[in-house]
């Protein structure tokens, strides 16, 4: 046992200051994580001696950063709270809430201490809370039970709430007047379109907006592309605008400006470097893109969801659809031509597709993180939201007016049946200058394939498609390794995983091994569970390859 | 250029667009005006200067945080555990050295190499049991083991999940 009161530490470390230890655990802290880390390392640090305890203990502001819902029980939120003093909280989940724990964990949170809360991050998942007789029985949503919202919030600055719910109305309705009017230094609002009123876009906390995302839900009320376009106006400062939006006002379908609300102009937007749109019908589509001017080199993602049942009758959808990309290719044109410099060093996410560079035909995703692709310096999908088993063309036109040479970075997408047919290799070929690709083990096989066979009477003067390329990262290698192939036929190599999947990626290397101009780099982590199941790999094939599995 | 003394007497000849990485330093000069006079850092050894220097040379030209940037932009920034692969490199130092320069950055009031020092440090505190942390930092354990036991029931809240 050993006890030197007075003599705690010997080490080094002994020369810090409390406040500079306390910054320290401050930093250990990380409420992004996946895991409550923050919270377990602060309490070990509190069981390493006597002063770090006491220190810790003093340290409101510490504890007020650990509020996580989704791993404390009420017992350890209890604790946690009579540890935060007066201090702002910071109160998050990294897994989604049912209603019953929301109510049990947050609400009592919110009625006591709002008008403390500094950062708020839940995300609130309506599902059914059992079948009776095979029937959905959901919660019963008071939007009374929410009323603490509506009271000033003079510490709030990040505000994300959003409820999902599959069924419409199953969504608590907040009135209008949300933080009382008074959030000064809001700067961060994510809400589900139950959670915003649409008069609450002008009230005094909306101008000093920094970051803002509203997914619409299942509500018949909601905020229309015009009124978005009048009520950004107000933003100037805005830095990140994602809209995810069902509402489909216009009974339109196609692009005839003409037809465009005749008193709307330009939003220039000069903060703006991030405009992430989710949004059903084209008009919607081509209004914001139209008239919203950001800065030179604002990321832009865009989804336009086209479904089936908003065809109107006697209309054949292949002509809406080309209507639709003619006039989706004629502003992306413009937005190209804007926005795209050489100095930007954009990269392309695409889907390629039975016939050409198309759109990948998938039902939309629902509930997905709008700034999940906010880490691509430039991000395109077009996503037509139709689950059938045709497809249609992308806009290559759309392309036209910048030079594909400054592209750098590739993202490649693909169905089972994807193959090459000249018009893809031409375009691929112009991106002369990737040199990281991102792609499926299917599409990685695809290229592979136009490389061995050479089908399309490529001669080799043409060299091989992306010159430069060194890193690929391969999306979706996740099956589990440990079980190895019995059709493969393909022995792997120590090291490698035993996947089915594995041998289009091999088959890919193989040929750039073979044409001189090898890859580097190969990136498995592409998800992050992705790593668990690809084995321990060696530093290197034995041809210089670099193999990651994990960052960490 | 502008000229530094250390705590033991060496001088330091620095550009001023590096120097004025420094908080401290860049207000002592906006004080004092065009002035060849050497500015002394009493707190700040020539070995930690050394390196401070280097880490400021190599930042030269990089947005400062500004004085009225946001609290929660501030947090964000805090609370990011990753570091720059120059900066992981130029971290990686002994102990002694790793918490003279978190010392230096506090005094000399450079928050960039503050949060990289901060950062290493909770980075190797992260997942470690609290032995394994009084091993690496050798740390005296003061408690008694009445007292562990103690803080081990009191924390119990945090097990059951």
């Amino acid at each position: 046992m050993q006890n030197n009161v007075g003599t705690h530490t010997i080490g080094p470390i002994h020369v810090l200051p409390d406040d500079l230890l306390a910054l320290i655990f401050d930093n250990n802290i990380s409420p992004t994580a996946r895991e409550n880390s923050g919270l377990k390392d602060t309490l070990v640090a509190s069981r390493v001696c006597r002063s770090w305890r006491a220190l810790l203990l003093s340290s409101p502001s510490l504890w007020a950063s650990l509020i996580d819902l989704g791993c404390l029980t009420l017992k350890g939120i209890s604790e946690v709270m009579n540890r935060t003093g007066d201090a702002p909280l910071s109160v998050y989940a990294n897994e989604s809430l049912d209603y019953t724990r929301a109510c049990e964990h947050l609400l009592p949170i919110l009625a006591q201490h709002f008008h403390r809360i500094r950062h708020l991050r839940i995300f609130i998942n309506l599902r059914p809370l059992t079948f009776e007789m095979g029937r959905p029985v959901y919660p019963t949503i008071k939007s009374s039970d929410w009323e603490p919202l509506f009271r000033a919030a003079p510490y709030l600055e990040h505000f994300d709430l959003t409820f999902h719910s599959w069924r419409r109305r199953k969504v608590p309705i907040f009135r209008p007047g949300l933080f009382g009017g008074q959030a000064a230094r809001l700067r961060t609002l994510c809400v589900s379109s139950s959670a915003l009123h649409p008069l609450d876009l002008n009230a005094p906390w909306v101008p000093q907006l920094r970051h803002l995302e509203f997914k619409e839900e299942q509500v018949l009320e909601s905020i229309t592309s015009t009124a978005w376009l009048s009520a950004l106006k107000s933003m100037p400062q805005l830095e990140f605008f994602a809209l995810k939006s069902n509402f489909m006002p216009f009974n339109h379908f196609t692009d005839e400006e003409s037809t465009f609300p005749s008193d709307l102009s330009a939003v220039y937007l000069p903060s703006l470097t991030n405009l992430l749109l989710d949004i059903r019908g084209l008009m919607n589509a081509t209004l914001l893109l139209k008239y919203i001017l950001p800065a030179p080199n604002c990321r832009m993602h865009l989804t336009v969801n086209v479904t089936e049942y908003i065809t109107p009758p006697g209309e054949e959808l292949s002509e809406l659809q080309t209507l639709f990309t003619s006039a989706l290719s004629s502003h992306l044109q413009r937005w190209f031509s804007e926005r795209i410099t050489p100095s930007s060093r954009p990269s392309i996410s695409l889907d390629v597709d039975v016939r050409s560079i198309t759109v990948e035909l998938q039902p939309c995703l629902h509930g997905v993180n709008a700034s999940t692709h906010a880490s691509l310096p430039w991000h395109l999908r077009l996503d037509s939201g139709y689950s059938g088993t045709s497809s249609w063309t992308f806009p290559l036109d759309a392309f036209s007016p910048f030079d594909l040479g400054v592209i750098t970075e590739l993202e490649l997408g693909t169905d089972s049946a994807a193959r090459c047919d000249s018009s893809v290799v031409s375009f691929l070929r112009s991106l002369c200058n990737v040199h990281t690709l991102r792609a499926g083990a299917k599409t990685l096989d695809v290229l592979a394939s136009v490389g061995n066979l050479n089908p399309l009477g490529l001669s080799e003067s043409e060299g091989i498609l992306f010159p430069e390329l060194e890193c690929v990262k391969v999306k979706y290698l996740i099956q589990d390794p440990a079980t190895p192939s019995s059709r493969s036929g393909h022995e792997p190599s120590r090291g490698e995983p035993e996947t089915e999947l594995w041998r289009p990626v091999r088959s890919f290397l193989d040929w750039r091994e073979r044409m001189g101009s090898p890859v580097r780099v190969l990136d498995l982590t592409d998800r992050e569970s992705a790593g668990k199941h690809v084995p321990e790999l060696g530093d290197s094939n034995g041809m210089g390859l670099l193999y990651i599995r994990s960052w960490a | 250029m502008v000229l530094l003394v250390t705590s033991d007497n060496e001088q330091f000849n620095a550009d001023k667009d590096v120097v004025e990485r420094s908080v401290l330093i860049k207000n002592m000069l906006e004080d004092v005006g065009e002035s060849d006079q050497p500015i002394p850092l009493p707190n700040v050894s020539s070995s930690v200067l050394k390196k401070v220097l280097e880490y400021c040379e190599h930042h030269r030209g990089e947005p400062l945080p500004s004085a009225d940037a946001d609290q929660s932009q501030d947090e964000t920034r805090k609370r990011t555990t990753d570091i720059s692969e120059w900066d992981q490199k130029f971290i990686t130092v002994d102990q002694e050295m790793l918490f003279e320069i978190i010392l230096a950055a506090n005094y000399l009031d450079i928050k960039s190499l503050l949060d990289v020092g901060c950062k290493t440090v909770a980075n190797m505190i992260k997942g470690k049991t609290p032995e394994e942390i009084r091993k690496l930092f050798n740390i005296v354990n003061d408690f008694t083991p009445e007292e562990e036991a103690q803080i081990k029931k009191e924390n119990e809240w945090a097990e059951d999940r």
